[in-house]
């Protein structure tokens, strides 16, 4: 292990980048307190790790990455404790949004819950281009899959979430 | 969602954008209830996209960037204690510890040579005050009296030997 990295240095990034860290744990977890707690987890993995990150212009994306597999393990746990469908139900921004009217209520809880039933690999690619300036670029260097399978698994899972949601 | 039951996968990719096609647009504008179902779905798409974006839209706290700033470890500091890493190795600890606690006391082996000298000096250990139970006449008490031998002398002394 190398050498941590400069302490402005990190704080620069942690500034620069927290938001879209956050943001992608916030797509899984659905409400702000968890999404919290994932992202300063994260950024304290990316500190001690730093040394093995050998590119730093790829700090963004290493760091969403990690911030995206511990919300998924979070969720997989609250699932495991059969827990889903409170965490489903209570934590959306329905919540915590007062601007939604009831129906937009309904719809985001629609929304998630068919979310929730497409596979987990259409899942990741249909959470994170939702999120603002996450291009398919991105998302592949998060997910570490090409480019164009971002693309393919983002129509497939539009494809399949509009018909379940028009049913 | 209504509509012809052939027609209803190339609604779908056409409510999502995709490429028009001339079949497509010859049948909608033929055929009314898939025309009403493509309406339908083109609304359900926009509401979709939407939705999409808001499930990720919430903004971070202001103070997380600093909660995350104080929770970095600083040099020259100790770290945070981790209590999920603590509590294992100081169990570890207080168990090295009692181990070793039972082998200085129990477990280790006595050599044999240390037996005998730890014998004699029981035996020879006295009590501090074993000299109070002492008497003038004690050598008396211990010696044996024999036939013709006073057992005490004129001057009052005890005649010891």
């Amino acid at each position: 292990m190398g050498p941590e990295p400069d302490a402005a240095e990190f704080e620069q990034r942690v500034r620069e980048f927290g938001r879209t860290v956050f943001q992608v744990a916030y797509s899984v977890l659905g409400n702000t307190a968890d999404a919290e707690d994932v992202t300063q987890d994260a950024f304290l993995r990316a500190y001690r790790k730093y040394s093995s990150l050998r590119d730093p212009a790829k700090f963004g994306a290493w760091v969403a990455r990690m911030s995206w597999r511990l919300a998924v393990n979070r969720h997989r746990s609250w699932r495991r404790a059969a827990r889903r469908d409170w965490a489903w139900l209570a934590s959306p921004n329905a919540m915590e949004n007062p601007e939604l009217d009831a129906a937009g209520r309904e719809f985001e809880l629609r929304l998630r819950n068919e979310i929730a039933r497409l596979p987990e690999k259409l899942q990741a690619v249909l959470l994170l281009s939702g999120i603002e300036g996450l291009d398919a670029h991105s998302v592949a260097a998060i997910l570490v899959i090409p480019e164009g399978t971002v693309r393919s698994r983002l129509h497939q899972a539009r494809r399949r979430l509009l018909k379940a949601l028009s049913e | 969602m209504n509509g012809c039951p052939e027609f209803q996968d190339r609604l779908v990719e056409q409510a999502l954008g995709g490429e028009p096609a001339p079949d497509v647009a010859a049948h909608l504008a033929a055929c009314h209830g898939c025309a009403r179902a493509f309406e339908g779905l083109r609304e359900r798409a926009a509401q979709m996209e939407a939705g999409l974006r808001a499930l990720a839209a919430a903004e971070p706290p202001a103070r997380l960037a600093n909660r995350i700033l104080a929770a970095i470890p600083r040099p020259g500091l100790p770290a945070r204690l981790d209590w999920r890493i603590a509590i294992p190795a100081l169990g570890l600890a207080a168990a090295l510890i009692i181990s070793a606690f039972n082998g200085a006391f129990n477990g280790a082996p006595r050599r044999q040579a240390d037996v005998p000298r730890e014998a004699a000096a029981l035996a020879a250990w006295r009590s501090p005050t074993e000299f109070l139970l002492r008497s003038t006449i004690e050598p008396l008490l211990n010696d044996t009296p024999r036939l013709g031998r006073a057992a005490v002398t004129p001057g009052g002394d005890t005649n010891v030997h």
